[in-house]
């Protein structure tokens, strides 16, 4: 009976040392860590990231037989997917093809023409930043469209055309002369 | 009748080890009792000040992001206590929201903060700060730049990307003066350059900032690093989690004397 008593004396006092170091540890612990830097300044860069059609095509190849006089009109959409408002302009690259001389081609954005030309002038380098600012989330419903012009008669036959439709885009803020590099 | 006397002498070793124990919480505890009294004197409070709004977000205009915009600054106070003839230094109150928390940073971009550091001092010293980086990704700290400035004499200490700076310290020396006090004022200034690139798009950086001083021997060499405490962001939960381990343990101990209490009665019947 008695060595049962002892050891239940001697497991408690065991427990409560354990405990009253743990708790002294920790109390401990606080006293010199309650003094503590400036801790977690954070810094994150933002995005600046368009959306052009989905990257589909404008028009297909074989899509339409041009003849003088017509006009075909595509629907395309710019969207703005980054974390701030920017500036855009559009041109085509790695144009080929001998329609390229013949086609007037224009993009423009509800009743304002924002590029017309031929499609070897719409160069990256010719075409100015479009007078608009596209918002985070915003998108544009752009149209761009192709004119056979009659006085060339027959000689687009025969001839095709392909491009590139690009878009550049940079952040407004900090940048009040909207430039691009 | 040996091994009695063995087991008797266990016990009583428990006993004296429990009863050290005790008495180093007990200490322990009236210190950071005292501790927390000090935070709390009203002096502290009204040596205080932290203007809080310096999150920016995609949502705020750019008319924020300019240069000692004073309307847009945090104005943060470290506030230090000498006891006797040591140096010591404390944490002071604080406002809520002190340190730099900078969304949708892009290129050209300037984000400050003043800091006044108030030493209580007898003797000359050195104040040093240093910068941690404590997570990184894309490489962020090598085009963040950080600047910092002593306002009192216009000094730039550092002027350069964040990369360069971690880890090294910048130190300030302080005379001492018939005041036994000396409040530096530090301009932090963290930027990106317009020419930073597309590849630091959505890139993260964190940061520590701290202030030590040490203290200069005859020789000229400094010893030791005492801690210049900022203020305590998780106060709060720290001294929820002392309570808790305060009461728990008052508890514990009660029982303990009231169960020994219990059993030298039953021994005197």
């Amino acid at each position: 009976m008695n060595k049962l008593k002892t050891r239940k004396k001697l497991t408690v006092s065991i427990i409560t040392i354990i405990f009253l170091s743990i708790s002294l540890f920790i109390i401990t612990f606080a006293l010199a860590h309650s003094i503590v830097s400036m801790d977690d300044n954070i810094f994150h860069t933002g995005r600046i990231k368009v959306n052009l059609n989905d990257g589909k095509p404008v028009i297909e190849e074989n899509e339409f037989i041009f003849e003088p006089g017509m006009t075909v009109e595509k629907d395309f959409f710019f969207e703005n997917q980054g974390t701030w408002s920017v500036y855009y302009k559009l041109y085509l690259d790695n144009v080929e093809g001998k329609l390229a001389d013949v086609l007037d081609i224009s993009i423009s954005s509800g009743n304002t023409i924002l590029y017309k030309g031929k499609a070897k002038s719409l160069t990256r380098k010719n075409n100015r930043v479009v007078d608009d600012v596209l918002k985070p989330n915003e998108r544009r419903l752009l149209k761009i469209s192709f004119h056979y012009p009659k006085e060339f008669d027959n000689d687009g036959q025969l001839r095709s055309l392909s491009f590139d439709l690009k878009a550049d885009a940079v952040q407004t803020k900090n940048n009040p002369s909207k430039l691009f590099d | 009748m040996k091994t009695t006397k063995y087991k008797t002498r266990d016990y009583s070793y428990l006993n004296i080890v429990i009863i050290f124990l005790s008495v180093l919480i007990v200490l322990s505890l009236s210190g950071l009792a005292a501790y927390y009294v000090y935070l709390h004197l009203p002096t502290q409070t009204q040596e205080i000040a932290a203007v809080i709004n310096n999150k920016i977000s995609k949502e705020d205009s750019e008319s924020k992001f300019t240069i000692d915009d004073s309307s847009n600054e945090t104005d943060y106070h470290i506030v230090d206590k000498e006891y006797d003839s040591s140096l010591e230094l404390s944490i002071g109150k604080h406002g809520e929201k002190y340190r730099f928390e900078v969304n949708n940073m892009l290129p050209g971009d300037i984000v400050t903060r003043r800091f006044y550091i108030t030493v209580n001092h007898d003797i000359d010293l050195e104040l040093f700060f240093k910068t941690e980086i404590i997570d990184l990704n894309k490489n962020l700290d090598e085009v963040l730049y950080i600047k910092v400035v002593h306002l009192e004499t216009g000094n730039v200490l550092c002027d350069a990307p964040i990369s360069k700076v971690n880890g090294r310290e910048i130190s300030l020396s302080l005379k001492k003066n018939t005041e036994k006090k000396t409040v530096a004022s530090y301009l932090i200034k963290m930027y990106l350059d317009t020419s930073v690139g597309n590849e630091y798009q959505g890139a993260t950086l964190k940061t520590d900032f701290k202030w030590y001083i040490k203290e200069e021997n005859s020789d000229g060499h400094f010893q030791g690093e005492q801690g210049l405490i900022p203020p305590n962001t998780g106060a709060i939960s720290e001294t929820f989690f002392c309570m808790i381990v305060v009461i728990v343990l008052i508890v514990l101990l009660l029982l303990l004397l009231f169960g020994n209490h219990r059993k030298r009665e039953k021994q005197d019947e």
